[in-house]
């Protein structure tokens, strides 16, 4: 995802949840979850077929997914909790994770078996996290403007590497 | 800065010409390519030898940063810079000067100048050996200290004083003009100023 990581460890489990005994149970082993730049985590498809009752819990969780540097403010919505969109709450914004959708695609025929409603939590805002520039002398390397120039037998005079600081 | 510490590091690139890298070369005597959190800016130079073909060349960028010590902040808040082009233009005879001070006052005999400082804007990339002599030829009652200076890599401005003996005699001249010669690596790619003139006075007696 957008924090700069390739991978995530997760587990997954489901609970019997109409049974007041039963603990959580793996039911995946596989715990390697790969991402990419689109907001997207996947998870290899365990490779024994599970018959699951309508009683069960199901749990994915993912670890190690970096907290964003900052976020914007948020008034609690009094009415409704889904308020991402409540432009009176948020203000008019147009980066958000939005809510959490949990689909299974089959690889083999490159469709969408299943899908959930988009309603699951989301956790937080603001996955993008922007990087600062160091620059060297200015240099634009689109146009390959302000180059360093050097003459044989010499050295330049001192030239500025430059950090930038802007948080956002 | 956002980061606690960055430390860059320079190198040639691969794709440059053909082996630039002992003859092209960097340094940040001042701030050894490392930012801490207070800076926003540090400095470096280039230099090319005098041998070097003109040319386009690259220096590689990479960085080891440290993250302020924060569970809600990212560890890296920086790219490395994108790689750097180097222009080298080959050597140009007197492209830089050296400027040498001038006496505010006479010398005066039997004791040393000040220091006169002898100075360039852009310092060699290996060395450039200046000799002082008398326009009017050796004379023993005036002495150089040093007899020379040599500028290196990391020089810009050095100093030297003229010593006038006490028996210098003063009658035969009371002004002399002294001459630069440069020798050394990168001489040509430097002019020498032309002359600089003192006058010598007696002590003054109270």
């Amino acid at each position: 995802m957008a924090d700069g990581n390739s991978s995530y460890t997760c587990s997954t489990t489901n609970l019997d949840t109409t049974s007041l005994t039963a603990t959580a149970r793996t039911w995946n082993t596989d715990t390697d979850c790969t991402t990419n730049n689109s907001n997207r985590v996947e998870l290899d498809a365990s490779s024994t077929a599970e018959t699951l009752a309508s009683g069960l819990e199901f749990t994915w969780s993912i670890s190690g997914v970096g907290n964003p540097e900052w976020g914007w403010t948020r008034t609690a919505a009094t009415s409704w909790d889904f308020d991402v969109s409540d432009t009176d709450v948020m203000g008019d914004y147009h980066k958000w994770s939005n809510k959490f959708v949990l689909s299974t695609h089959d690889l083999s025929d490159k469709n969408v078996v299943q899908k959930s409603y988009d309603n699951l939590n989301a956790a937080y805002l603001g996955f993008n996290h922007q990087y600062d520039l160091i620059t060297v002398n200015g240099y634009d390397p689109s146009d390959m403007s302000n180059r360093v120039k050097v003459y044989a037998g010499s050295y330049t005079t001192d030239i500025n590497i430059e950090a930038d600081s802007d948080s956002d | 800065m956002q980061a606690k510490k960055i430390v860059l590091e320079a190198t040639a690139n691969s794709r440059s010409r053909t082996n630039p890298e002992s003859k092209l070369a960097w340094t940040s005597e001042a701030f050894a390519y490392t930012f801490y959190q207070e800076y926003t800016m540090i400095t470096f130079r280039v230099g090319a030898d005098k041998t070097l073909s003109k040319g386009l060349y690259f220096i590689n960028w990479s960085k080891t940063e440290t993250g302020q010590a924060s569970s809600t902040s990212p560890t890296t808040h920086y790219h490395h810079p994108a790689r750097t082009l180097v222009e080298v233009v080959a050597a140009v005879t007197n492209k830089w000067a050296f400027t040498c001070e001038t006496l505010g006052s006479s010398a005066i005999k039997g004791t040393s100048t000040p220091d006169i400082g002898l100075s360039t804007t852009n310092s060699p990339f290996s060395d450039v050996q200046i000799t002082f002599a008398l326009s009017a030829g050796t004379n023993s009652s005036i002495t150089f200290d040093p007899t020379s200076l040599t500028f290196g890599p990391n020089d810009l401005k050095k100093y030297f004083r003229i010593a006038v003996a006490a028996d210098y005699d003063i009658s035969t001249a009371s002004q002399q003009i002294v001459t630069f010669t440069d020798s050394g690596t990168d001489a040509d790619v430097y002019s020498m100023p032309n002359s600089m003139t003192f006058s010598i006075a007696e002590a003054a007696e109270d």
